[in-house]
């Protein structure tokens, strides 16, 4: 099979990838496991929440000198201060124009509720979520909270004990949905996704606008767990207008409905493009002649190679073994490129668990064009995208979202460019 | 009783941020192959996406 470009990976990294260079009219594929990081997404993309020194981030505009000072090996030090500042404006137009759009500015970081109703800066937010400018305080003096009876991923009292202490008070109120009979005899197995197949149905809409219109009387919004909207878009702007009051969510414990939905999105915009996207296979091993990548193989494919023109790594963190750690070191399944890591394994980790883990930081190693390289070679037309980058930590930085989608975009133009 | 509800909410989440502190402690000695990618993952949902950390006075009584 010959494409123009040949995607490992199919989360956000492979995705953003993908569609840039279909919109450009190429012919792609995208071969994907499945495992897509954004399935537990809280709704948020992080760019920049704090310096690799600790130092928390503002305005990631104006703090991106500094990390490329400090850190040579990061991606956005690859992308330089101006392809930074390009590509963040570039996604954030994007993803003001999915079906499920999101606000946010590379300017100046806002914040997001998390499930335990903490207060972190972010990056872009999908709009049906509640948000806050300001660190100390919410838009709202008093909120109506709508829980599900027996959804046990989403945590109504660290909710209610946070926002007091941001000045808000909260009115807790449960709905308890009829059709959820069955699956909820195990709590432990009601997921956020089981409820939105409940609450998306139309039969249901009625009864919760009438319960939500009910109880909320004093309130100034309407706050609801992220277990809607799973299929239907628009959703939530639908019910504000039928209650006739704000409704926003907060976000539930994976799985993450908004995730899941941004996911879907992606995906059938790429095969609306013409690409191509074989779910549930893997991209095992390529051959290799004169620097360049000839053709690959897939699990399911077998002999059938998938030839192109260039060919994009996108094959994210450990979670999706796009990087494998033994007892001994750490390696790329796939090519066996280059891989920065400490091969004394006792600095891979702190302690302490919320604190900088190293080997969060390890990667397939690039050039700044982000050109795969093997045994010190560079590998001209093989590009690598995303979480399995070396030289960032995505948890401690707040930077995963970030360096995903800006490095997609980024390999897509150096592809075009060649 | 307001009150006494704050403080056992404050309290359930040190016990929480604790307890996984504690097993990471059991964990990283082995953490490598598949148990490395259950770490990565437990730290992404608790830290990134929860917005756990540790509490101050905890984080004291660690440091070396």
């Amino acid at each position: 099979m010959k494409f123009d470009t040949v995607i490992m990976g199919g989360g956000l990294a492979g995705l953003i990838s993908g569609i840039y260079l279909s919109q450009q009219g190429q012919r792609c594929a995208i071969v994907s496991s499945g495992q897509s990081a954004l399935h537990f997404s809280s709704g948020s993309f992080n760019l920049l929440n704090r310096l690799p020194d600790g130092q928390p981030v503002t305005r990631p505009l104006a703090a991106i000198e500094k990390l490329i000072q400090v850190s040579q090996a990061h991606p956005y030090a690859k992308l330089g201060r101006e392809n930074f500042e390009s590509l963040s404006h570039q996604a954030e137009q994007f993803f003001r124009n999915i079906d499920i759009p999101m606000y946010g500015s590379v300017e100046k970081n806002h914040y997001r509720i998390t499930p335990m109703g903490i207060m972190r800066p972010t990056w872009l937010t999908a709009t049906d979520f509640v948000i806050s400018y300001e660190e100390d305080r919410l838009p709202w003096k008093k909120v109506a909270l709508f829980n599900v009876s027996g959804f046990l991923d989403f945590f109504s009292a660290f909710l209610i004990e946070e926002f007091a202490c941001l000045g808000t008070t909260c009115e807790v109120h449960t709905l308890d949905l009829p059709n959820l009979g069955r699956i909820q005899k195990n709590p432990t197995e009601l997921r956020s996704i089981h409820i939105a197949r409940v609450l998306d149905k139309l039969s249901n809409r009625n009864y919760l606008i009438g319960n939500l219109k009910e109880q909320s009387a004093d309130c100034d919004v309407i706050l609801l767990p992220a277990c809607i909207g799973l299929e239907q878009a628009d959703i939530v702007p639908y019910l504000s207008e039928k209650v006739e009051k704000p409704v926003l969510l907060l976000p539930t414990l994976p799985p993450s409905t908004v995730g899941i939905r941004i996911q879907r999105f992606l995906y059938h915009h790429f095969l609306s493009l013409g690409g191509t996207y074989m779910l549930g296979d893997s991209i095992q091993s390529g051959t290799m002649k004169g620097g360049r990548i000839q053709e690959v193989y897939s699990q399911n494919h077998q002999d059938i190679s998938f030839s192109a023109n260039h060919f994009i790594l996108a094959t994210g963190n450990y979670f999706s073994q796009g990087i494998i750690a033994s007892k001994e070191h750490v390696y790329e399944p796939v090519f066996d490129l280059d891989v920065a890591y400490q091969t004394d394994r006792q600095q891979w980790y702190n302690p302490i668990l919320f604190k900088k883990q190293d080997y969060q930081e390890f990667g397939v190693i690039t050039n700044r064009n982000f050109q795969g390289i093997y045994k010190g070679e560079r590998i001209s037309n093989l590009y690598v995208a995303g979480a399995v980058l070396e030289g960032f930590n995505p948890i401690h930085e707040g930077s995963g979202g970030g360096v995903s989608i800006l490095t997609a975009l980024h390999v897509a133009n150096l592809i075009l460019n060649t | 009783m307001s009150e006494h509800k704050t403080i056992c909410v404050r309290k359930a989440k040190e016990e929480l941020s604790s307890f996984l502190n504690e097993r990471w402690k059991g964990i990283f000695p082995i953490a490598w192959g598949d148990t490395l990618r259950e770490s990565e993952y437990t730290t992404w949902v608790y830290q990134s996406i929860c917005g756990l950390t540790l509490p101050e006075k905890q984080e004291t009584e660690h440091e070396i």
